[in-house]
C-alpha cells in the first residue's frame, strides 16, 4: 500500500496517523506532485485532517523530543527525494525508544533525517545573510529567492524581529510562496504575486553605492574566488544585488 | 566629492582590517529596525573569500599621524576624505534596511586630533541608535590619546570596541609607529576592560543598568611586519585573553601598501603564517592548549605543513592511541581529525552505546587523521601505525584531499560554522494551512489600516 498526500505538512502528518491507526501495510508516503499512479502499485489518497495532523506532532514532542521534532520538519521541507519514508522510519524508532535517538548520531535511520536536517540549517543561516531587499514604490521591501530547500517559513520569524519597522516582502519565486509583513503582521502562504509595483526612485543610488563598496572591499593581493565560491555557492548570486551586472 | 566617490575611498583605507565579526551581540530590537545574534551572520563575500558582515569604513582618513606601515600615513600620497556624521548613518540605515549588513564597523583615522575624532564617532553611534532607533551591531575603534570621557560615553552606544596594537612588540612600535607608544595603546584597552567589568557589576545589582561594549572588546595584529616571531605573537595574545579580558585578537597578514625602508621587502602577504597564527589561536580558546604546548623557544614558527595541532600530536605520539569509549572530553579535542563537534557527538552518542570506527565516521571524525591517534574498543584502525615518519605523511596526505575544504587558506574558513538552532519560531504560529487561489489583491495587505487588529480573513486574497 502507498499513501499518496499532497505535499504539504498537514497532510503529510495525517499520512502518519493512518499508518499507526490504519495497521496497513504501507511501503511508501508519497506526494501526489511526484507520484504516478501505475496499475501495480495499491494507494490510498489522504486527505489533510488538522487534528490527526497535530496529535501527531503532540506525539512527537512528547514521546520523542522538540529537537526530533524540529529535525523532522527541517527534513521535510529539504524536499529530498525519499525524505518521507526516511521520516517513518525514523518516527517508528522514536516512539520505541524515546529522546535517546537525538543521541544516536551513528545511526544510519537517524542520519537518514539528520543530514536533510542540517543541509536545511546550513541553507537557512546562509539566506539570513544573503536575501537582499528592494525599495518599492509605497514603501514595501522586496525580496526575491530561489533556495533549494523549502526554507521560508524558517528564515522569516528572523526578519519580523529585525525589520519590523518595514514593509516587507519574501517571495520563492520557485515554490510560488510568499511571506508578507505589514509591520504589525506577517503571513505566509502559497501565492504568485503579480503586479509587483516599480522601484522606488532611492533604490538604484543605495544599489549603486553597495555594489561600489564591494568592489573596494576585496583586497587585491588576496583574490580567491575559490574560497568565495566556497561560502558563497554561484547559484546563490543571481539574487545579489552586488553580483548583478551594472 | 560626491558619497560614492568617498565611499570608494574609505573602504579602501579601512580594508585592511580584518576584523568584520559580528558576533557575541544579543541587542533586541525594541521599537525600531535591527537586532544583533551572538552567532553572527555574514552577508557576503568578497573577492579575496572574506567574509562581509559589517559595513567597514573609515570616518576619515585624513590622519595627522605617520606609522610606517600605514596606507593612510600623512607622508603617503593618496586620495583623502572625511564622512560627516549624517552620511555614516545614511549609508548605515540603508545599506541595513536592505539586508546588505549586520551592522556599522567605524574606524578612522586621527583628524586633527585624537578627542576630535573621537567626539565625532560618538556622534554617529549615538544618534544610531537614539533618534534612528537603530538595534543592529555596531563595533567602534577606541582612539588611542582621546579624552577618557568620549571613550566611555560612546561605550554604551557600542556592541564591541576595540583598540589596534597592530605590532606585536615594544621594538616593532618604536620603528614604525613613533607616535604611537605601547602605553598609549594599552591604556585604553584597560580602561575598557575596566569599563566592561564594572558595567557587569552594576547590572547584577541593578538590573536596568545599561551595558557597556557588551560584545567585548578586540585587537589586531600585523603578521609579518617585524621581525617577531609566531611564538611572541602568540604569548601576546595568550596574556591580551587572560589580562584585558579580550574577546578576539585578529591576524593580518602584512600587506605592503607602501614601500619603506624600515619594512621588510615581501613579494606576497604571508598568509599561511595568519592562517597558522588563527589555527593556534582557535586551540587557545576551545581546545585548551597553552602556548608554551604549541610553540617553544628552540621552535619558534610554526610548521609550514601541518596545522598546529597535528603538529603537537605527532610530537606527543606517547600519549596516543586514546580510547575512543573512554577517554576524557579534553584528551578528544587534542586528536587531530576530531573537531569540538564531533568530540561532542562522540560524548553523546556514548551515552547509548559503544562506537565502532564506522558509527565515528557517520559522526563526522576524520579517520585518515585520527585513525592513528585512537582505538575504538580496543582495536585499532586499518591504517594505523605508531611510526612517526608515516603518521607524520599520512597527515600531510590526508589534508590534500580535494574534498576536503576546510584545506583553502584563509582566515574564514577557521570561522564558518552553521547555528543549527537559528528560526527557532514554531511554524504553526502563522503557517496558513489553506493556499488561497487569488494573488490579485495581495497589496492591500500593506495598506490596511495598520491598528494592530488585522485578520488574515480581510485580506481577501
Ligand atoms: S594613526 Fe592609524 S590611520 Fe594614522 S597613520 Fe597611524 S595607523 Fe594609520
Amino acid at each position: 500500500m502507498i499513501y499518496i498526500y499532497d505535499g504539504t505538512w498537514d497532510c503529510f502528518l495525517t499520512a502518519i496517523h493512518h499508518y499507526y491507526y490504519d495497521k496497513q501495510d504501507v511501503s511508501n508516503i508519497e506526494s501526489s506532485l511526484c507520484y504516478k499512479p501505475n496499475l501495480i502499485d495499491e494507494y490510498r489518497t489522504i486527505t489533510t485532517d488538522i487534528i490527526k495532523a497535530k496529535a501527531v506532532e503532540e506525539a512527537i514532542l512528547h514521546k520523542i523530543s522538540a529537537e526530533s521534532l524540529e529535525n523532522i520538519q527541517r527534513c521535510f521541507f529539504s524536499e529530498i527525494e525519499g525524505r518521507e519514508i526516511w521520516i517513518l522510519k525514523y518516527i517508528r524508532m522514536g516512539f520505541k525508544i524515546g529522546s535517546r535517538i537525538d543521541s544516536m548520531l551513528g545511526d544510519k535511520t537517524v542520519l537518514d533525517v539528520l543530514i536533510p536536517a542540517r543541509k536545511v540549517g546550513l541553507e537557512c543561516h546562509r539566506m539570513l545573510g544573503l536575501i537582499r531587499f528592494e525599495l518599492l514604490e509605497g514603501g514595501i521591501y522586496y525580496s526575491k529567492i530561489q533556495p533549494d530547500h523549502n526554507i521560508i517559513s524558517f528564515i522569516s520569524p528572523h526578519f519580523k524581529n529585525r525589520f519590523s519597522d518595514q514593509n516587507w516582502i519574501i517571495h520563492d519565486t520557485k515554490r510560488k510562496i510568499a511571506s508578507l509583513y505589514n509591520t504589525k503582521k506577517m503571513l505566509l502562504s502559497y501565492m504568485d504575486l503579480s503586479n509587483i509595483p516599480e522601484l522606488h526612485s532611492d533604490e538604484l543610488k543605495f544599489q549603486a553605492l553597495w555594489k561600489n563598496y564591494y568592489k573596494h572591499i576585496a583586497i587585491k593581493n588576496r583574490i580567491n574566488p575559490k574560497l568565495q565560491k566556497n561560502f558563497m555557492p554561484k547559484r546563490y548570486w543571481k539574487n545579489l544585488t552586488e553580483k548583478k551586472p551594472d | 566629492m560626491d558619497l560614492n566617490e568617498k565611499l570608494g575611498i574609505l573602504a579602501d583605507a579601512a580594508k585592511y582590517d580584518v576584523s568584520c565579526s559580528s558576533s557575541g551581540g544579543t541587542r533586541k530590537n525594541k521599537n525600531g529596525v535591527g537586532d544583533s545574534h551572538a552567532c553572527g551572520i555574514c552577508h557576503t563575500w568578497a573577492d579575496d573569500g572574506r567574509c562581509v558582515s559589517l559595513l567597514k569604513i573609515l570616518l576619515s582618513n585624513e590622519c595627522i599621524y605617520d606609522c610606517v606601515y600605514c596606507i593612510n600615513r600623512s607622508s603617503n600620497d593618496v586620495p583623502r576624505a572625511s564622512f560627516t556624521a549624517e552620511e555614516v548613518i545614511e549609508l548605515t540605515m540603508n545599506f541595513y534596511r536592505r539586508n546588505y549588513i549586520e551592522g556599522l564597523f567605524l574606524s578612522s583615522a586621527v583628524l586633527k586630533n585624537p578627542s576630535h575624532t573621537m567626539e565625532l564617532m560618538l556622534e554617529i553611534v549615538k544618534k544610531l541608535r537614539t533618534q534612528h532607533k537603530f538595534f543592529g551591531y555596531i563595533h567602534i575603534k577606541a582612539i588611542p590619546g582621546a579624552d577618557e570621557r568620549l571613550i566611555n560615553e560612546a561605550g554604551m552606544y557600542v556592541d564591541r570596541m576595540s583598540v589596534n596594537i597592530e605590532l606585536p612588540s615594544d621594538k616593532g612600535l618604536e620603528v614604525l609607529a613613533p607616535q604611537k607608544p605601547k602605553k598609549a595603546l594599552l591604556k585604553p584597552m584597560h580602561q575598557i576592560s575596566n569599563k566592561i567589568i564594572e558595567s557587569k557589576e552594576n547590572k547584577r545589582l541593578f538590573k536596568k543598568s545599561e551595558s557597556f561594549v557588551p560584545a567585548g572588546q578586540s585587537t589586531q595584529l600585523i603578521v609579518g611586519a617585524t621581525p617577531d616571531k609566531d611564538l611572541s605573537i602568540l604569548k601576546l595574545s595568550e596574556a591580551l585573553y587572560s589580562n584585558f579580558n579580550l574577546k578576539r585578537v585578529y591576524y593580518s597578514a602584512f600587506v605592503p601598501t607602501v614601500t619603506d625602508p624600515r619594512l621588510p621587502a615581501l613579494i606576497k602577504p604571508p598568509l599561511l603564517r595568519e592562517h597558522r597564527l588563527y589555527q593556534a589561536d582557535w586551540l587557545l580558546r576551545f581546545y585548551g592548549f597553552e602556548a608554551d604546548e604549541l610553540l617553544s623557544k628552540t621552535n619558534p614558527n610554526f610548521n609550514p605543513e601541518l596545522d598546529p595541532k597535528a603538529d603537537w600530536a605527532l610530537r606527543n605520539l606517547h600519549l596516543f592511541p586514546i580510547e575512543v569509549n573512554s577517554a576524557e572530553y579534553e584528551m578528544l579535542l587534542r586528536v587531530p581529525g576530531i573537531g569540538v563537534k564531533s568530540a561532542q557527538r562522540i560524548i553523546a552518542a556514548r551515552r547509548v552505546g559503544r562506537l565502532t570506527f564506522d558509527n565515528l565516521k557517520r559522526i563526522g571524525v576524520v579517520l585518515k587523521r585520527a585513525g592513528h591517534f585512537v582505538t575504538c574498543q580496543g582495536k585499532t584502525y586499518e591504517s594505523y601505525s605508531s611510526n612517526e615518519a608515516i603518521v607524520k605523511d599520512s597527515l600531510i596526505s590526508a589534508k590534500l584531499q580535494p574534498k576536503s575544504k576546510k584545506s583553502v587558506a584563509g582566515q574564514m574558513s577557521l570561522f564558518s560554522f552553521v547555528n543549527d538552532s537559528e528560526a527557532d519560531e514554531s511554524l504553526s504560529e502563522f503557517l496558513l494551512t489553506e493556499s488561497p487561489s487569488n494573488s490579485r489583491q495581495w497589496l492591500s495587505y500593506f495598506n490596511q489600516p495598520q491598528d494592530g487588529r488585522l485578520l488574515l480573513s480581510d485580506i481577501h486574497l
